[in-house]
């Protein structure tokens, strides 16, 4: 429970500072100064711009279907949220432990898809219908490959409880990271990654909203408050696949820092405050590489979207999951 | 505290049942339908089958609901037809869902299930797992090689109707 209220505080911090980094990010990539007004180096556009965005009228045109329109958004983003339930914060403050952990997160997150095809069904316009359509036949076509990758973990760790899994990691370090203690995670990982970028609609991923073809997709019709729970949703993706991410493959709250002969460093840099330091630090690690991705990256056909998933990564991936199950069994004997 | 969260979930399956039967609008009563097998994913939850429920969220609510709102979607609204069904005979299925209730609660009620034993949920996953691969092992393997068949079969029929 005290797990999921650090994350929900720490998300909607989260967005804030990750939309100024996301518009600096895109202008050192492009060289471009970006927002420099407000505040010092512009530090407080994004608080300018949500002010501006609480302050705007929540419109619904009169051709909507009202009810589905309106709860959409709450839908999306209270499936995104769910996810957060199961993930631990550090050593001591685990999430919900239920024994099902990491399937339940797969599972629940997978409900926003219905959200997004309430939205663009409700809005009444092609065009968020067709962001609908894509963003839902993406969706589901990426969590095949991005459930086998997280298999590949679940079967080297045997365990789906995330605080277990980070506890596995624990003693020395970024030698005892999951993908350091088993290389072959690198190729899931990748997987994972890719897949993660599509699942929450990130560029090169972004079909669904692509706003010189669909003028925004999906939410094309909200704005103001609604709007803004479209985006803090998206945000959210990007940040519980960074932390999942994190907590698989990069040791979780277990710091990075090896213990040197007599120099404990290790031990030095472990504990509470330290281990959330940690986790978050690699979540936001990992949010920097999608950022970085989205300014780098053009976007993908439908076409070369589905071959990636149906013909690469969902084959790639299921030869993985044998591959690990082979590992694991070698290490077993 | 348990029987509140009872309550309000029962209402919730009933309220989306309700609005499946009642609603003339086929996209709501997809939704609906969501909400009911999300609602009975919750009862899974408070009688302590707590992969039922994941299983439950996972391919009902968020495979097959949504493939359903999908394909109604795909027919209807892009040919700018409304989508409007009608519900008919409703005194007859009335009492005939009431006839069936009434014979499933009294099978229900005069059958003795036995003491049932009580499982603490801590290594469920785990039963299940070697339940699937040692004793019911002809069924597990039944159901994917079934999966497989459908699954070449829809692969098959959609090459089918774009080659012409």
């Amino acid at each position: 429970m005290i797990s999921f209220l650090f994350y929900l505080a720490f998300l909607l911090l989260f967005v804030i500072a990750a939309v100024y980094a996301e518009r600096k990010t895109a202008a050192f990539i492009q060289s471009r100064l970006g927002p420099m007004e407000a505040g010092p180096k512009g530090v407080l556009q994004t608080i300018a711009d949500l002010l501006k965005m609480l302050q705007k009228e929540d419109i619904s045109a009169t051709a909507v279907d009202k009810f589905p329109f309106l709860i959409a958004p709450v839908i999306v983003f209270s499936a995104v949220f769910a996810g957060y339930s199961v993930l631990p914060v550090n050593a001591g403050l685990s999430g919900s432990t239920i024994e099902s952990g990491l399937f339940l997160l797969l599972a629940i997150v997978s409900l926003d898809v219905l959200g997004i095809l309430m939205a663009g069904w409700a809005s009444n316009n092609k065009y968020s219908l067709y962001g609908a359509m894509r963003s839902v036949a993406q969706i589901v076509s990426y969590e095949i490959p991005l459930g086998l990758s997280v298999l590949s973990v679940v079967i080297i760790t045997g365990t789906l409880d995330l605080q277990k899994i980070s506890f596995l990691q624990q003693g020395n370090g970024l030698p005892d990271w999951n993908i350091v203690q088993h290389p072959l995670l690198i190729f899931s990982f990748v997987i994972f990654f890719i897949s993660g970028l599509a699942e929450s609609n990130r560029t090169p991923f972004d079909l669904p909203e692509s706003e010189s073809e669909l003028i925004g997709g999906y939410h094309t019709e909200y704005s103001g408050f609604r709007w803004g729970i479209f985006m803090l949703s998206e945000y959210g993706m990007m940040l519980l696949l960074s932390i999942l991410g994190a907590i698989l493959f990069f040791g979780g709250w277990n710091s990075p820092l090896p213990n040197i002969g007599g120099l404990k460093l290790y031990e030095l840099t472990s504990g509470m405050v330290l281990g959330t330091f940690w986790l978050l630090a690699k979540a936001l690690v990992l949010i920097f590489v999608q950022m970085w991705l989205r300014w780098t990256l053009p976007r993908l056909r439908v076409d070369q979207l589905m071959s990636l998933s149906w013909k690469y990564l969902t084959p790639i991936s299921l030869l993985m999951l044998f591959i690990c199950a082979v590992w694991k069994w070698w290490l077993m004997s | 505290m348990i029987g509140i969260i009872h309550i309000f979930i029962s209402v919730l399956i009933l309220l989306g049942v309700s609005i499946i039967v009642l609603s003339n609008n086929i996209v709501h009563a997809a939704y609906a339908l969501a909400l009911t097998l999300v609602g009975v994913a919750g009862m899974y939850v408070l009688m302590n089958a707590e992969l039922l429920a994941v299983v439950q969220i996972l391919i009902y609510a968020g495979g097959v609901v949504i493939l359903l709102a999908f394909g109604v979607m795909l027919t209807n609204r892009l040919r700018g037809e409304k989508v409007v069904t009608d519900s008919g005979n409703k005194w007859i299925g009335a009492i005939i869902s009431i006839v069936i209730f009434l014979g499933f609660a009294y099978l229900i009620q005069s059958t003795d299930f036995g003491a049932g034993e009580i499982r603490t949920p801590s290594d469920q996953i785990q039963q299940i797992g070697i339940a699937f691969l040692t004793k019911h092992l002809l069924a597990f393997e039944l159901i994917a090689f079934i999966l497989l068949v459908a699954l070449v079969g829809a692969a098959y029929l959609a090459k089918m109707s774009s080659d012409e």
